[in-house]
């Protein structure tokens, strides 16, 4: 009844290796073909006429596009307020990640009705409460107010300092998310074993639970960051015109300054930078496994 | 600094779960109890009293006479294995082995050698700068059992230690964690459903069922005088019969039965048509013969419908042996029949 | 499992979870602003507000064109979203049977990328195939197409991961039992996705609904849709109806997305009371 089985040292069988049988080519071939021609038309075409326009001049567009003044300072800026934001969000978004497991219920509940809140609403209709909240004489004005210490009328609105709370907290929850799951999967018998073994909080923290969610934070903070480059209606709506990112730049050269083909050539430069980053990290910290 | 074990009356409920419902036991120092019994049993629940991972509702828990009851964890100087092991994979072997020192704070030329010393004990010497993910599953238990060791701890809890070992592993690491408990002569309680491991490894075995102890015993006083049926039928294969005035009553209806015989089935063996038979014996008609290496199983279908299963030596002529022949089996040895007496609760000791 | 991690942390706990409620208040004030200023008996965006009225809302619903972009946002992101949840099924059912490991790894990537594609250049993209294809000028065909790549992968990702607790050993018992692959998927597969299916299905609808960049340059002059209608409102007077649309908005996502755990608690009821009867 019990056959002895041979098992070699070291050699555990990931489940990769095996074969997944009864399965045609044929089948495999005809589910993937519709996604991927959906992807050669909807991606590729659009981003061959970037291509294609963005040369139109012979390249001539992309030498004025480095040359449009605001340009430059913009993708500085729009680097700059990326990683800010990817820092900020991680940090906190980590912070949240933990206290959300290591709540009592009520509390838990709170703090997930809010994530998922934010999750649900448009970035643009959060962005709109920052811009009351911020206004001159805007609802911190107000609550200021009540303690006395608002004199004058705020000065945060479309201002630097201003765009970056209303940022945080709108990826926030891209970072939240994959912490609180890499949480959940936690090894409870290691955490169990360092304190057996003696270990205070941060020695189980550092040698338990930081490395089991460290991926996950990475791969949160790339997708922030990623998704942070191409930021658009909040730093319009907030950071007003002196904190112009890349997209907004992109905007204007299209709709204000008529040269498609400097808006396409900076097109071209957001979309490989981005796509540059996104597919190193991906490679670097798996960050397309770590969704779903 | 080996210390001595004792529970008294402890009682823990998990939500509306009784979990544990009063468990009293005593270890001495040195000893080697395991706990036994089928998942659900509450044996887990008390290795985690023990270990300071579970909170009890009532009771005491006493390491050397010190109260432990408000002695969190990390202060009880216990080393524990767990079922998964749990070894920090982003750690190499012996910088899990060194943790509970470097816990302890300690300087790190002592953590290195004593986690020599101790992947020395466990037979993995030179192992230290290697990955956990790279040792095989006996490998990484004889980690966690360096590691469990490395902070010289009072008592050794062992959880389902064996449970992710394949067989022939199992039984090779089950000599080898006797041999390194012996070694150190820690007082060691472990917990397992296998009732081979825990009559291979331990110096007294506690049944462990719906939260309570049933019996702790020996080894061989478990097998030999089970206090009741289920522990009987629990470790290793028994014919659990009715009996009446020494023999055993297949056709029990309307006979006065006094007792239950636990007969086991090495105890037994054939008796030829022609000789008398000892006090001790049952026919049947035969139901099932297999030959299983060391041994013929045979069974036996009684007269009134039981089932009896007997050892044979893999030496005799199994051909006079027809299914559906009858065929008689006795006990020639009265000391080997058990006698669970009618009236529960009192464990009588009869023999003939 | 959350105690054990929450008792590890030992009194740490108390800031981390101070640090937490401080974010959440991030998450949450300025929304009940939002909501707050739109009930306002005024005419101007004031916080706190001026008494209680929900005439701004009844303002909203009666207007023509602010119904008018709700009815073209709704029809065309559930077009979007329909191409979307296809494609999406599509993707997940079959990157599960590409044997190689490298390809499997790359058209993961590639199903995901869309997230990262920075909106404003796909835009300007899709803007020049519209110019360039002279068919598609004035049509939303651009615009649905555009909406669909951006939501799939949010499907993708929603049923990959249900396609991952699938017992692998589901499908080639079904064949070793005569079925071919069409009744595998339709009989085993589909079945076990489709709350999946829903739930990705239902997020990316809500995420194309709210989307506005594409919009800004897809859409033909003339008509708006919600979101687009909702940006050009507030860069000329930020009113009351404009907070009493978002309001609108965000109660309309929230009651979507709710369809989701409502219908698995009601699908985990029905299953209980199979189990009793």
């Amino acid at each position: 009844m019990s056959v002895p089985t041979i098992t070699m040292p070291g050699a555990p069988v990931s489940p990769a290796v095996r074969k997944p049988l009864g399965v045609s080519r044929a089948e495999s071939r005809w589910l993937l073909w519709p996604p991927l021609v959906f992807f050669a038309v909807a991606l590729g075409l659009p981003l061959l006429m970037l291509v294609t326009q963005s040369f139109e001049g012979g390249g001539v567009a992309y030498g004025d596009a480095l040359d449009v003044p605001t340009f430059a300072g913009s993708l500085m800026r729009t680097i700059v307020m990326a990683v800010v934001v990817m820092v900020l969000t991680v940090v906190l978004g980590t912070a949240y990640a933990l206290a959300i497991v290591a709540s009592p219920v009520w509390l838990r509940f709170g703090l997930l009705a809010a994530l998922i809140l934010s999750l649900w609403t448009s970035i643009m209709v959060r962005s709109f409460g920052w811009m009351l909240l911020e206004l001159p004489q805007g609802a911190l004005h107000w609550f200021l107010g009540l303690f006395g210490l608002a004199d004058e009328p705020l000065e945060l609105y479309q201002t630097t300092i201003g765009m970056y709370p209303a940022m945080v907290a709108v990826m926030l929850p891209f970072a939240v998310l994959p912490v609180m799951s890499a949480l959940q999967s936690i090894d409870r018998e290691q955490l169990n074993a360092a304190t057996i073994f003696g270990a205070g909080p941060l020695l189980t923290f550092r040698s338990v639970t930081w490395p089991q969610i460290l991926p996950s934070m990475l791969s949160g903070g790339v997708l922030v960051f990623v998704m942070a480059l191409g930021f658009y209606v909040t730093p319009l709506l907030l950071g007003g015109p002196s904190n112009m990112t890349v997209s907004g730049v992109i905007n204007a050269q299209m709709n204000q300054a008529n040269r498609p083909d400097i808006g396409a050539a900076m097109s071209i430069l957001l979309v490989g930078g981005t796509m540059i980053v996104y597919l190193i990290a991906d490679r670097l910290f798996r960050v397309s496994e770590k969704w779903g | 600094m080996t210390i001595a074990l004792s529970i008294t009356d402890v009682h823990v409920t998990l939500g509306h779960n009784h979990v544990l419902k009063g468990v009293s036991l005593d270890v001495r120092p040195g000893e080697f109890v395991t706990l036994l019994g089928a998942s659900g049993s509450g044996k887990t629940t008390l290795l985690n009293v023990i270990a300071g991972l579970q909170a009890v509702d009532s009771g005491h828990l006493t390491f050397d006479g010190v109260s432990m009851e408000r002695t969190p964890p990390q202060k009880r100087n216990v080393g524990v294995v767990f079922q998964s092991y749990a070894l920090f994979p982003h750690m190499s072997v012996g910088e899990n082995v060194a943790f509970p020192l470097r816990a302890a704070r300690r300087p790190a030329r002592e953590r290195k050698s004593v986690a020599e010393e101790m992947l020395a004990l466990v037979q993995l010497p030179g192992m230290a700068g290697r990955s956990p993910a790279s040792l095989s599953g006996g490998q990484r238990q004889r980690v966690a059992l360096a590691r469990a060791l490395a902070a010289n701890p009072g008592i050794l809890l062992l959880d389902e230690p064996m449970a992710a070992l394949d067989k022939q592993l199992r039984e090779q690491m089950q000599v080898e964690v006797t041999r390194i408990q012996r070694k150190v002569g820690i007082t060691t309680v472990s917990v397992t459903h296998d009732q081979t491991e825990a009559l291979t490894m331990s110096d007294r075995v506690a049944i462990m069922r719906d939260g309570i102890l049933v019996q702790v015993d020996s080894p061989e006083d478990l097998y030999r005088h089970p206090v009741d049926e289920y522990v009987a039928g629990f470790l290793g294969e028994a014919n659990l019969l009715p009996t009446a005035g020494g023999r055993i009553l297949d056709d029990a209806a309307g006979a006065e039965v006094d007792g239950t015989a636990v007969v086991r089935p090495e105890d037994l063996e054939l008796v030829p048509s022609g000789e008398a038979c000892p006090a001790w014996h049952v026919e049947g008609a035969i139901h099932l013969l297999s030959f299983q290496g060391t041994r013929f199983r045979l069974e036996l279908l009684t007269d009134g419908g039981r089932k009896v299963v007997c050892s044979l030596p893999p030496s005799i002529d199994a051909s006079t042996l027809v299914v559906g022949e009858r065929a008689r089996v006795a006990c020639r040895n009265p000391e080997r029949v058990h006698v669970i007496a009618a009236t529960p609760a009192t464990a009588a000791m009869v023999a003939a | 499992m959350s105690s054990t991690v929450g008792r590890s942390l030992g009194w740490y706990r108390v800031p981390v979870v101070v640090v937490a409620l401080l974010a959440s208040l991030l998450l949450i004030v300025p929304f009940v602003i939002l909501v707050a200023t739109s009930w306002t008996g005024g005419s101007f965006i004031l916080f706190p507000p001026e008494g209680f009225s929900l005439q701004w809302y009844t303002e909203v619903l009666d207007d023509p064109r602010w119904m008018d972009s709700f009815r073209l946002s709704l029809w065309t992101a559930s077009l979007s979203t329909l191409i979307a949840a296809v494609l999406g099924l599509l993707g997940a059912v079959g990157l599960a049977r590409v044997r190689s490991r490298l390809a499997q790894r790359w058209i993961r990537t590639l199903f995901i990328v869309p997230i990262a594609l920075p909106p404003i250049a796909y835009a300007v993209g899709l803007y020049g195939v519209n110019m360039e294809l002279g068919f598609l000028r004035g049509t939303l065909v651009t615009l649905i197409v555009g909406h669909a790549l951006v939501a799939l992968p949010y499907v993708f990702v929603i049923v990959s991961g249900g396609m991952s607790r699938i017992d692998p050993a589901l499908r080639p018992a079904a064949s070793t039992l005569g079925a071919k692959w069409p009744l595998v998927l339709w009989k085993i597969e589909l079945p076990a996705l489709l709350p999946y299916l829903l739930s990705g299905a239902l997020f990316a609808f809500v995420v194309v609904f709210d989307e506005v960049v594409l919009a800004v340059f897809l859409v033909p002059p003339g008509e708006q849709t919600l979101p687009l209608r909702m940006l050009n409102a507030s860069q000329e007077a930020f009113s009351p109806e404009l907070t009493a649309a978002s309001t609108l908005v965000s109660i309309l996502a929230i009651l979507v997305l709710a369809i989701i755990p409502v219908t698995n608690a009601v699908r985990r009821r029905r299953a209980l009371e199979g189990v009793t009867r």
